[in-house]
């Protein structure tokens, strides 16, 4: 117990004496370039990703033309048999002068 | 060197000064990234980061603190937000890995991490100690990495994080206890 005590005092105390890193010593070079590009941060999407939200937008804009054809297409049936009945009574008429 | 005269000629763009101020705190900057950040590459983009953003708001900068605690507290924040970003993506990661495509990520836990400046008899128990800091809540983290690295006081730290020096003095409490903690359950598995 006391070896293990003393093993965490030790290596809590593993960072006395550090000296500090030294930077890239061209980076003022690529602040500047930073800077002048006007690029805020580094942001990186894989085009793969990019292809599959192309695809399901792709298929539902798709899908929403197919159900907005088809209602439409079911609608007109539906009101044909009134439109045919109203040209008839048009046609007799016509026909016979009314 | 007189801040005042500085600030007016960093607030009207003079790249010589901003070059002065650039090596004055690259150092600083850079060792305060690593230290949270655990990443030598990462760490370096923060840094560009930071001097980027000091170039860009030195005009709203008022005085309200001196330039090293404005420059540190950019750091800190930089830093953090590129550890959430990297759990972000992370997360998202773990989806598109669903898709069958894994991203490559820069996230340094559970991977050893050698400081280019600790002494050689250390660096292994270094190692140990940062896995441990990685650990910790971001707060936790900032004040150790802050104190330890930098050799910072707690009312520096404090202006730093603006928070009070009891604040300060709580979390590096917590975080000893946490880094303890650790520690002893790191030797109980290997060093027994």
């Amino acid at each position: 117990m006391k070896t293990k005590e003393i093993w965490i005092d030790e290596t809590m105390d593993a960072l006395d004496g550090i000296t500090r890193a030294e930077s890239d010593p061209s980076l003022h070079e690529k602040v500047l370039q930073r800077i002048h590009q006007n690029q805020p941060e580094i942001v990186r999407i894989q085009p793969s990703l990019i292809f599959k939200l192309a695809a399901c937008i792709a298929i539902l804009i798709g899908f929403n033309l197919f159900i907005l054809f088809h209602f439409t297409r079911s609608s007109n049936t539906h009101q044909n048999p009134e439109k045919s009945v109203a040209s008839e009574y048009f046609s007799y008429i016509d026909s016979y002068n009314l | 060197m007189s801040e005042t005269p500085w600030l007016i000629k960093l607030r009207e763009g003079d790249e010589k000064s901003f070059r002065e101020l650039v090596n004055q705190f690259r150092d600083r900057v850079f060792n305060t990234a690593i230290g949270i950040l655990q990443h030598t590459e990462n760490a370096e983009d923060v840094t560009q980061e930071v001097f980027v953003e000091v170039f860009r708001s030195v005009a709203r900068f008022k005085g309200e603190c001196s330039i090293s605690t404005w420059i540190y507290r950019i750091t800190v924040q930089k830093s953090l937000e590129h550890i959430r970003n990297s759990h972000r993506k992370k997360r998202s990661g773990i989806l598109l890995s669903l898709f069958g495509k894994e991203n490559q990520l820069n996230i340094s836990e559970d991977i050893p991490f050698y400081h280019p400046g600790i002494r050689l008899e250390n660096k292994e128990r270094a190692a140990v100690l940062f896995s441990a800091i990685a650990k910790l809540p971001p707060n936790q983290r900032t004040v150790i990495i802050l104190h330890k690295m930098e050799g910072l006081s707690h009312l520096e730290i404090a202006e730093i994080m603006e928070n009070s020096v009891s604040s300060v003095e709580s979390l590096m409490f917590r975080a000893r206890q946490n880094l303890r903690g650790m520690l002893s359950d790191y030797y109980e598995k290997n060093e027994q």
